[in-house]
């Protein structure tokens, strides 16, 4: 099953994902739009790997003589306008582009899940200060947010992935902490606590996974934006210096040669794209598989 | 035989599944014939390929001859003539069945209607009034919701009748009515005078009411009989369909010591919403305590209360000293397979409490889930399974053994059988009397008269507030 196939039968009926398989990924690997995503993020994954070990080039090394090659040999993916070998580049960047779009995407599930997590369950007065600090960041526009943050802590990769976090975290806190909040009244989780079941027992067993699942499709829904706001600060030079490759940054210089060398735009807009359609695939097998996990 | 509707060998499958395997029967003018089975034996798919409503990817075969018509070749065209002149439909849920936004008087006459017909007022309170509604000309103007399940039914009765259909087809009328009323809602259907094709899985009540039943096990009929001779029949289907009804009366057991007791204890969530008047409640050891009251009346606060889950506004509610220890008040919930955690394997739930108390290894875990679920005698189940891979029936005596395995004292429970068949209410029933026999106390919160009369409840009457115009339904 090719991704195209995946995504031109919407029409068909849903995977026969059957509640006999017992493991969460052997399950998602059954789906069909969840075993393309995987596959095509493996794949991203190897690239990444291999990009922070080899390149074919040295990424970030100008070779005027070769400047503004168009696909062929030994450029694959043709060459930009100082002669950087753009396949290199590609593979440098990525993990500027991917692995900082996943960190900063585990980073707010992970701090969204336990603030939220917490606030839902401690209720009362420190639900309401929590949250009110939590609604205060989620009033403030994201990129706006993002801007500001860079603005003190000044431009550079660290400080945009620390801004990114700041801006977007307390969405998460909001959506874990309305779970856990029906999380307490549900009978399970009454039954374990009448039988003398330890709070934080209660907590890791029943609350807890339940929730981290469903932030789990939500953050995987957001991978692509991730990506997009981070190779959009870069973009706008907020993010990744000069020379340091990164898909965003590469698309921002591709724009100003376009006419004359529109592979310039390929090779980045290609490896964006892929990256958002693994996340997407993976997050739809992942609705579908939660959803055969019932209600929560 | 002059039959009205003659079906033979019908046959209906889903795929490679034969849902209804050659089943042949006869319905005579006037005639009522009961099709009774438990879930899944297929009475639901007959009613559909008899009323044309049937899924479009059933493959459906035989005969089922109806005014010279065979059903399982109708048309678009021919059902349209037939529904309502021919066959009227009495649906399983009368409030799922009407628009809540229009009056009841509308849903009576949407019958004229769908013919194209004019109808007056006054037909329609006389036809509301045969079936035995008082003051029609009010009531009719009312919601759905404002009415009870039972009168509604009525209504739609009147409204499946208004035609005279020399056939009813009649999809588990009573299921969502308590007895009494289940008795009055089938004497209307029968005295419209039509011949009626009665789907139930209560063979207590078709009995009453039927001239002849035919027993349905796995798709195929079994067993047909008239109705008098029940008793006599033998197949196991049969048999334990009438088991499930017994109501053996228990040996009163002289309660022991009380384990708890409230005295005049109240709820309210806010100043206007009083949840619970002041009700007092004693239970003893092996004794069985039936709440009994409307919908919204505060049954399942009041086990809330009971069970130390919230704290009464005032009242007294006194506990054995024993009652302290983790795991002495066990609950038991009415909605099965969402009271045990849907991503747990079945062995997991069932033996949480036993490892709350002490840390145990997984090998032991499972092998004590082995004994607790054969104790509920679901020992045919793989321990490993998840609860949707469950019935309900069986989601709930895992639920059971969930609680037995915390050595309960006491056990709560809120409305156990009411998303049951009869043959899981009976099984859960016979659960809770073992637990009586052991000593445990029981707790239960029902709309279901059989099941308090099992236990041999002593009764607790929680008191409606407002204006209740809904009676108890006991939904299936």
């Amino acid at each position: 099953m090719t991704v195209a196939e995946t995504l031109l039968s919407p029409g068909r009926p849903r995977d026969p994902v059957t509640a006999t398989d017992r493991r969460f990924l052997r399950r998602l690997w059954r789906h069909r739009s969840g075993r393309a995503g995987l596959c095509l993020g493996a794949v991203l994954l190897l690239f990444t790997l291999l990009g922070a070990i080899w390149t074919p080039f040295e990424p970030d090394w100008p070779d005027y003589g070769a400047a503004l090659q168009g696909p062929g040999w030994p450029h694959l993916l043709g060459t930009d306008v100082t002669g950087r070998d753009l396949l290199s580049r590609l593979m440098d960047g990525a993990w500027r582009s991917l692995g900082a779009a996943l960190a900063v995407l585990v980073s707010i599930f992970a701090i969204g899940l336990v603030y939220g997590t917490l606030a839902g369950l401690a209720r009362g007065v420190a639900d309401a200060v929590m949250m009110r600090f939590a609604d205060v960041m989620m009033s403030l526009p994201g990129l706006v947010l993002a801007f500001a943050v860079i603005g003190i802590l000044g431009p550079g990769f660290g400080n945009l992935l620390i801004a990114l976090i700041i801006a977007d975290w307390a969405w998460y806190a909001r959506l874990a902490r309305s779970l856990a909040l029906s999380a307490r009244d549900r009978p399970d989780v009454i039954a374990a606590r009448m039988a003398g079941v330890p709070h934080r027992r209660i907590v890791a067993g029943h609350v807890l996974p339940g929730i981290a699942l469903h932030l789990g499709v939500v953050a995987s829904l957001a991978l692509g934006g991730m990506i997009g706001a981070i190779s959009g600060l870069s973009f706008l030079g907020l993010g990744v210096q000069p020379p340091h490759a990164e898909w965003g940054a590469m698309l921002s210089e591709a724009r100003l040669y376009f006419v004359v060398a529109p592979w310039l735009l390929w090779g980045p807009a290609a490896m964006i794209l892929l990256s958002v359609l693994s996340a997407n695939l993976i997050s739809h097998g992942l609705r579908d598989v939660l959803a055969v996990e019932g209600r929560r | 035989m002059n039959a009205l509707l003659d079906v033979q060998d019908l046959t209906v499958a889903y795929g490679a599944d034969t849902v209804v395997d050659r089943v042949s029967f006869a319905i005579g003018p006037g005639e009522c014939v009961a099709l009774v089975g438990a879930s899944g034996s297929g009475k639901t798919t007959i009613a559909r390929v008899l009323t044309g409503m049937h899924d479009t990817s059933a493959r459906v075969a035989g005969r089922a001859m109806f005014d010279g018509t065979d059903l399982v070749t109708a048309d678009g065209s021919h059902w349209r003539a037939l529904r309502g002149a021919g066959i009227g439909y009495v649906a399983q849920d009368p409030f799922a069945a009407c628009d809540p936004l229009r009056q009841v008087q509308d849903h009576v006459a949407e019958a004229w209607r769908a013919r194209g017909l004019r109808v007056d007022q006054t037909t329609i309170l006389d036809r509301l009034s045969a079936v035995g509604i008082a003051e029609p000309g009010r009531q009719s103007r009312l919601a759905p919701h404002c009415w009870s399940g039972g009168m509604l039914q009525r209504a739609s009765i009147a409204a499946a009748s208004a035609h005279r259909p020399p056939l009813i087809v009649a999809d588990e009328p009573t299921s969502a009515l308590d007895t009494d009323r289940a008795d009055g809602v089938l004497s209307t259907l029968r005295d419209s005078g039509s011949a009626i094709l009665l789907i139930s899985h209560d063979l207590g009540l078709v009995r009453r009411h039927a001239d002849r039943i035919a027993v349905l096990d796995n798709g195929r009929i079994v067993e047909t009989c008239a109705a008098n001779r029940l008793d006599g029949a033998g197949h196991p289907a049969t048999r334990a369909l009438l088991r499930s009804q017994d109501v053996a009366v228990p040996n009163r057991r002289s309660p022991g010591h009380t384990l708890l007791s409230a005295r005049d204890v109240t709820r309210s969530y806010g100043p206007d919403r009083p949840a619970l008047h002041p009700v007092s409640v004693e239970i003893g050891k092996g004794a069985a305590v039936g709440v009994i009251g409307p919908s919204g009346a505060g049954k399942s606060t009041l086990l809330r209360l009971l069970a130390g889950i919230e704290t009464p506004d005032s009242g007294a509610i006194d506990r054995h000293p024993d009652l302290s220890r983790p795991g002495a008040i066990m609950p038991i919930f009415q909605n099965a397979s969402a009271s045990l955690d849907a991503r747990w394997p079945v062995w997991r739930s069932v033996t949480e409490p036993a490892a709350a108390r002490r840390r145990l290894p997984r090998k032991v875990r499972r092998e004590l889930a082995r004994e607790m679920l054969a104790r509920v005698g679901l020992d045919g189940i793989d321990p490993d399974a998840r609860p949707q891979e469950l019935s309900t029936g069986q989601c709930q005596r895992v639920a059971i053994a969930r609680a037995l395995s915390a050595e309960p004292l006491l056990l709560v429970a809120d409305e156990p059988t009411s998303a049951l068949d009869t043959l899981s209410r009976r099984r859960i029933a016979d659960l809770l009397l073992e637990a009586l026999e052991q000593g445990i106390g029981v707790i239960v919160a029902t709309h279901d008269t059989w099941l308090s009369a099992v236990l041999g409840c002593t009764e607790v009457r929680v008191r409606a507030q407002g204006v209740g115009l809904t009676e108890p339904m006991r939904r299936p």
